[in-house]
C-alpha cells in the first residue's frame, strides 16, 4: 500500500477531508474546502472518494469484527437447543458460523436515521451500557468460562404465564437458562443493550448477552448499532445481526421465518448438507422461510408486519421519537342506539344520535391531543360507526388497500372488534387458535367474530375498510361492496371525523340482526402514526372487559374475552 | 410506463437504496444531523410520489432527483446555518456525483481488499471508530489515547486507504 504520485492525493486536501469527516473542521478550514471543491474537479473526486470510504467503513468494520472474532475473542459459542429430539449434525452448535458471513454490501442502510433516532432516545443509561458492552467485547473479554451471572433483566411483562422453573417478574434479573412463556408478552433487556420481545407461546434459552436460542415461538430482537454480531439460534438456523431489528418465528414443526424490519441480518443455515448458499443476507422489508423438511431451502415469503408484535401496549413503549400515547381502559361498555332516521355518510355527524357514545383520552402528556369520541348506531340494514379522533397528524395513512391492507392499521386507523352472535354471550370466549391449548373452538373461527379497520388512504383520498373474520384473522375483505364511509379533517388540522355504514350481511348477521337488549362483545382501538403515515406510534384501546382492563391485558386481537360490551338499545 | 405503487415494493426499493441515497445526500450536506432530516423528507416525498415512479428506470436516479430538491429546500429553510457549502459547490458535486458513482462497486471491493492489508493496530482503530457511533473525542478518552494523535492516525489510515483504492482501480481500468 505505497503512496504514489499517480494517485494524486493532495496532502492538504486530505487533511481538510479528514477533519470534515471527524467533525473537527474549523470554519476557516471549511471555507477553504468549499473553495477547493468549487474550483477543482480533482478535489471533488477526492472528496467523493473519501465520503464513499467513510460510508463503507461503517459496514466493513462490522464485517472486520465478524472476521476477526471481536479482536481475537469471538462471541461465546451457542449451546445446542436442548429439547433432545434432534439428530446429530442438525446442530453444529459451537461452530463459528459467523465466519461465513457475506460482505454486507452497501449496508449503510443498517445505520439508517430511523434506527439512530430510536436508539438515541433509549436513554443515557442504555447508551452507556452499549458503549461499555462494546468496549468489553472489543478490548477486554478474554475467552474464558464465566461464572454464573446475571446478564439480562425482565423489563416488562403483560399477562405472562410461565411454564418451567424460571417464572420471572418485571424487574427480575436473569442468568443463562431456559424460559418458557405460555401466555402473554415479555420484554427482556440484555446487558449488551439488545432488547428481546417474546410473544407467547414461546420456548427459549438465554445464553449470554451476545446470543439467545429460540426453540419455538416468536421473538423480535432490537439491536443497537453499537452491538453488532448479536445472534439468535433456532433449530435450523443462526441469525446474526448487523445492528437492526428483526423477528424470528419458529413454528411447532420447526419451520422458521425470519423477517427484517430495519437494517441487515445474515441468516446461516445449520444443515451442512443444505443445497445452495449456506448464508443469506436479508435487508429491511425482506422475509425468508426455512422449510421444516430436512432439505433446508430459503424461500421468500411475503413480508407481513403483523407477523410479529413489535411494541408493548404499555405507557413506556418507545416508537419513533415519542412515548406512545396510551391509557388503561376505563370504559366497559358502549350503547348502540337506534338510528333516528336516514344517515348521510359525509363526515358530518349532525344527523347522528350520539347519546350512546364514549370519550377516552390518552394518558398525560398526550391527553389534550390524542383522544376519541366514539359512537355506534344501528338499523335493520346497517351498523353505523362514528368517531372523532384527536390526531395532530390526521388522515395521513399511505398504506395501500390494494396491496397491503393487513398493515394499514399502523398508518393511523380506527379499529373495532365485535361479536354479532348472541349465542356467544359475554364475555366472548373466542381466542386466537395458536394461543389456545388444544384445538380451535367453533367460536375461534366464527364468521360472526369480526375485526374492522377504518383508514383514510391519503394518496387516493379514499376511505377504506378492511374486515377480517374469526380470531385467526386469516379471512377477510377489503373495501367490500355495500359499505359507505367518509372522513373529514377538522379545520384546525388537529382531529378528524370518520363515519361509516356497514351492512349486517358483511358482519355475519344478515339473517339474524342484533336485537334490543343484546349484550355482545365489542372493543375499540385507535391507532396513531407518525408524520410519514405508515409508522405506528401509539394506540388507545377502549371498551374492555373490566377484569382485563385492570390487569392491562392489551392483546385484544388474540383474546376476545378481553373485549367490553356493546349494549343494543 | 411500468407502474408500481405497492407499499411493499417501495419499502424494498427504498431499503435497498437507502445507503446510496444517504451517501448522495451526505455529499451535498456536510452536517450529519441535517442529512437525517433531508433523508426523512426525501423518503416522505418518494413515498407520496411512488405512483409516478417508472419501474423500468433506475430507482436511485429517480430518488436522487427528489433528494437534490430536498437538499435545496433544506438549505432555504436553514439559511443561517454556518456549515454549508456554497450553491456553486453543491451544484458541482451533484453534477459529478453520478459519474463517480459508476465505479462505486469496484471501489467498495477494492476497499475491502485494502482493509485486509492494514496492520493489526490500524484495523483495531477502524473497528473502534466505525463499529460504534462514537465521536473521536469520546473514543480517544475511552482508549486512553491523546485525541490529537487519534485524529492523526485516522487521517493517515484514510489516506492510505484512499491511495490503495485508487491504485487498485487504476490497475483495473
Amino acid at each position: 500500500m505505497n503512496d504514489s504520485r499517480e494517485t494524486g492525493i493532495d496532502p492538504e486536501l486530505a487533511e481538510l477531508l479528514a477533519s470534515l469527516i471527524d467533525e473537527s473542521i474549523t470554519d476557516e478550514q471549511f471555507a477553504q474546502l468549499d473553495r477547493r471543491l468549487k474550483e477543482d474537479p480533482q478535489a471533488r473526486r477526492l472528496y467523493l472518494d473519501y465520503l464513499q470510504i467513510h460510508g463503507e467503513l461503517s459496514s466493513l468494520a462490522v464485517q472486520m469484527i465478524v472476521e476477526d472474532g471481536w479482536a481475537g475473542s469471538p462471541p461465546t459459542g451457542t449451546r445446542n437447543a436442548s429439547d433432545g429430539n434432534q439428530g446429530a449434525g442438525a446442530f453444529p452448535g459451537d461452530a463459528p458460523a459467523v465466519r461465513r458471513l457475506e460482505a454486507p454490501a452497501t449496508s449503510v442502510a443498517a445505520r439508517g436515521w430511523r434506527k439512530a433516532r430510536r436508539w438515541l432516545i433509549a436513554g443515557a443509561a442504555a447508551l452507556a451500557l452499549c458503549v461499555v458492552a462494546a468496549f468489553v467485547l472489543l478490548h477486554v473479554a478474554p475467552p474464558q468460562p464465566k461464572p454464573p451471572e446475571f446478564f439480562a433483566t425482565l423489563t416488562r411483562a403483560t399477562d405472562c404465564v410461565w411454564d418451567g422453573p424460571t417464572r420471572p417478574k418485571p424487574g427480575d434479573r436473569l442468568a443463562a437458562g431456559g424460559l418458557s412463556l405460555r401466555e402473554g408478552m415479555a420484554e427482556i433487556a440484555l446487558a449488551s443493550g439488545v432488547n428481546l420481545l417474546v410473544e407467547a407461546p414461546a420456548t427459549m434459552e438465554l445464553v449470554d448477552a451476545a446470543s439467545s436460542v429460540l426453540n419455538a415461538g416468536r421473538i423480535v430482537a432490537r439491536v443497537p448499532p453499537t452491538v453488532v454480531g448479536f445472534a439468535v439460534d433456532t433449530p435450523r438456523t443462526r441469525i446474526v445481526d448487523l445492528g437492526t431489528e428483526f423477528g424470528v418465528y419458529v413454528e411447532p414443526d420447526r419451520e422458521t421465518i425470519v423477517q427484517v424490519f430495519d437494517g441487515v441480518v445474515v441468516v446461516e443455515l445449520k444443515n451442512p448438507d443444505a443445497p445452495g448458499k449456506r448464508s443469506h443476507r436479508l435487508v429491511a422489508g425482506e422475509t425468508v422461510r426455512i422449510d421444516a423438511s430436512g432439505a433446508v431451502e430459503l424461500q421468500t415469503v411475503a413480508f407481513s408486519p403483523e407477523r410479529f408484535l413489535r411494541t408493548f401496549s404499555t405507557p413506556s413503549v418507545h416508537e419513533g421519537d415519542e412515548l406512545v400515547p396510551f391509557k388503561p381502559s376505563q370504559i366497559p361498555s358502549l350503547d348502540v342506539v337506534a338510528a333516528p332516521g336516514p344517515v348521510i355518510m359525509d363526515g358530518d355527524l349532525s344527523d347522528w344520535d350520539l347519546s350512546g357514545g364514549f370519550e377516552a383520552r390518552c394518558a398525560e402528556p398526550f391527553a389534550e391531543s390524542y383522544y376519541v369520541h366514539g359512537s355506534m348506531m344501528y338499523d335493520k340494514q346497517y351498523l353505523y360507526v362514528a368517531a372523532r379522533v384527536g390526531d395532530p397528524m390526521p388522515m395521513r395513512n399511505v398504506i395501500d388497500p390494494n396491496t397491503d391492507p393487513w398493515s394499514a392499521w399502523m398508518g393511523g386507523s380506527v379499529q373495532f372488534r365485535l361479536s354479532t352472535d348472541r349465542t356467544f354471550g359475554w364475555p366472548v370466549k373466542a381466542t386466537k387458535p395458536s394461543c389456545r391449548r388444544g384445538g380451535a373452538s367453533a367460536q375461534d373461527t366464527s364468521g360472526r367474530i369480526v375485526h374492522l379497520t377504518l383508514w383514510y388512504f391519503q394518496p387516493c383520498e379514499q376511505p377504506c375498510l378492511e374486515i377480517r373474520y374469526g380470531m385467526n384473522l386469516d379471512r377477510g375483505v377489503v373495501n367490500p361492496p355495500g359499505w359507505q364511509g367518509a372522513f373529514r379533517k377538522a379545520p384546525d388540522g388537529k382531529s378528524y371525523t370518520v363515519e361509516c355504514a356497514i351492512p349486517w350481511t358483511l358482519l355475519g348477521a344478515g339473517n339474524d340482526l342484533p336485537r334490543t337488549g343484546d349484550e355482545l362483545g365489542l372493543c375499540w382501538t385507535v391507532n396513531w402514526s407518525d408524520a410519514s403515515g405508515k409508522r405506528w406510534k401509539g394506540q388507545l384501546i377502549e371498551i374492555k372487559n373490566p377484569a382485563y382492563a385492570a390487569r392491562g391485558k392489551a392483546l385484544t386481537f388474540m383474546y376476545a374475552e378481553t373485549w367490553g360490551k356493546a349494549i343494543y338499545r | 410506463m411500468g407502474r408500481s405503487h405497492d407499499t411493499e415494493d417501495f419499502i424494498r426499493l427504498y431499503a435497498g437504496h437507502e445507503g446510496r441515497l444517504r451517501r448522495y445526500v451526505s455529499a451535498l450536506v456536510p452536517v450529519p444531523a441535517d442529512v437525517d432530516d433531508v433523508l426523512q423528507e426525501t423518503a416522505i416525498a418518494l413515498m407520496r410520489k411512488f405512483e409516478e415512479y417508472d419501474s423500468n428506470r433506475p430507482f436511485l436516479n429517480w430518488a436522487c432527483r427528489f433528494a437534490f430538491f430536498e437538499v435545496m429546500q433544506h438549505r432555504k429553510r436553514a439559511k443561517t446555518r454556518q456549515r454549508r457549502f456554497s450553491d456553486e459547490t453543491v451544484e458541482a458535486i451533484a453534477r459529478d456525483y453520478q459519474q463517480h458513482e459508476q465505479l462505486a462497486e469496484q471501489r467498495r471491493q477494492a476497499l475491502a481488499d485494502c482493509l485486509r492489508q492494514l496492520g493489526a493496530q490500524d484495523r483495531r482503530l477502524v473497528k473502534l471508530r466505525y463499529a460504534s457511533d462514537e465521536t473521536v473525542g469520546s473514543l480517544a478518552e475511552r482508549i486512553g489515547e491523546p485525541v490529537a494523535r487519534l485524529y492523526r492516525s485516522l487521517a493517515r489510515i484514510r489516506r492510505m486507504l484512499a491511495v490503495c483504492v485508487r491504485s487498485k482501480l487504476a490497475v483495473q481500468t
